[in-house]
């Protein structure tokens, strides 16, 4: 083997994953550094202080929020003395009752079921890992939290709620729910776990710990 | 950060997809800290993302042919598509309204569309120049590539909401069902395109 590959643990080889190009990096980078790609500047690795902890505590917080945007309506509606009301669910099992099936998967999946399963891997892997042990099947946990995170939708949701209220003030009064609000501050704490989280290091704890059987 | 010149690919190595690790090993090896298959490249990107490219292309047809929603206010009115529903909302003055959601379902899909063309058939002419500017159409679809959900949960917001019986009804249509295969579609087939055949066929020697 070359010389020039062998990785210890003060330094380790990178691969721009939008380049490949290869780059030596410390294991770990100094906080608050921020790694690009040399040739493309895509960015390789970041790193915060505290992240374990931060991105703990904004997930708990997604999760939480999760439960109070489910409980309370998002937008009620009131014309000529009847009233209805959306939550995320209804919405998402709504067009169950017209026979369209595949769409309310499309829309459980992406406001729902995806979100929550990131929330509570990220939960899982995180929360033992505060603790100084790493929890069973950490790995396969921690890969599904990366498959799942690109089809969570809760951002475009959230737009396609204000464009419905403002669509339908014109011919109703509508009033915000609570659930709205709470879906706003989701947005915000899972926008702020998402740049917390620090991927590499995560994964390079579980390989520590894990050294026995990959 | 000192710099070795080469890419992982010419040097013998493989980063995992998943967990980033570079290691010397060979395709479908499995990554020795995380197990998942290693991959030098997105196995047949160039394939998958043509098909699924493709197949996005013609659903969007039905997605713009067949309505997607009916309003019903007063007993008039008719079933719409995408298109129609924009132009109503021009014509009630909304504009801002008008633009979301025609950026979110009518730009957003189609330019997708078009920038996957493009990337692909620039792979494979082994175009070697413009590298910044067609990874930068790549970026700028992975960020922007979900956001023609919009239409999908406008839809199912509305139909739940507006159930007024006589004074007002909005029921959804097939064309649902085809735009929310097309955003599906583009998704999968961003996500199977390997940007790093862009730098790749840039630096073949051919």
């Amino acid at each position: 083997m070359h010389g020039i590959w062998v990785q210890g643990p003060e330094r380790v080889l990178f691969a721009c994953h939008e380049c490949d190009w290869l780059h030596r990096m410390p294991a770990a980078l100094p906080e608050g550094a921020v790694a690009r790609c040399r040739r493309c500047g895509a960015v390789l690795a970041s790193s915060r202080p505290d992240h374990l902890v931060r991105t703990l505590t904004l997930t708990f917080a997604t999760l939480v929020l999760f439960t109070i945007v489910n409980a309370f309506p998002l937008l009620e509606l009131k014309l000529g003395g009847r009233e209805t009301s959306v939550t995320l669910l209804s919405g998402a099992l709504e067009l169950g009752h017209h026979g369209m099936w595949d769409v309310v998967i499309l829309v459980l999946l992406t406001s729902l079921l995806f979100p929550i399963l990131h929330c509570v891997a990220l939960l899982y892997v995180l929360m033992p890992m505060v603790m100084g042990y790493k929890p069973p099947g950490a790995v396969w946990v921690f890969r599904s939290a990366h498959l799942f995170s690109p089809w969570g939708m809760i951002g475009v949701y959230m737009l396609g709620v204000l464009v419905a209220f403002v669509k339908l003030s014109d011919m109703a009064t509508v009033v915000p729910g609570v659930a709205v609000y709470a879906l706003a501050a989701l947005l915000f704490c899972s926008t702020a776990a998402g740049n917390a989280l620090d991927c590499c290091d995560i994964w390079r704890r579980i390989g520590e710990v894990d050294d026995g059987h990959p | 950060m000192a710099i070795l010149d080469l890419t992982a690919k010419s040097s013998g190595l493989i980063r995992c997809h998943v967990c980033a690790l570079v290691t010397p090993s060979s395709e479908n090896h499995p990554c020795p800290r995380c197990a998942t298959p290693l991959h030098v490249r997105k196995p047949s990107s160039l394939q998958k993302t043509w098909a699924l490219t493709m197949a996005a292309a013609l659903l969007y047809i039905p997605a713009n042919i067949f309505p997607i929603m009916t309003v019903v206010q007063m007993g008039q009115g008719e079933p719409k598509t995408i298109l129609a529903g924009v132009a109503s909302l021009i014509e009630t003055g909304m504009w801002p309204l008008a633009m979301i959601v025609f950026i979110a379902s009518v730009v957003v899909p189609l330019g997708k569309i078009v920038i996957l063309i493009y990337l692909l058939v620039s792979v494979h002419w082994g175009l070697k120049t413009y590298i910044k500017e067609r990874i930068a159409l790549y970026r700028l679809m992975e960020v922007f590539g979900h956001w023609s959900m919009v239409d999908i949960f406008l839809v199912t917001l509305l139909t739940t909401l507006v159930k007024m019986g006589a004074l007002a009804t909005i029921e959804p249509n097939r064309g649902v069902s085809f735009f929310g295969a097309v955003v599906v579609l583009t998704i999968f087939a961003a996500r199977t395109f390997d940007p790093r055949l862009i730098w790749d066929s840039a630096h073949d020697q051919r």
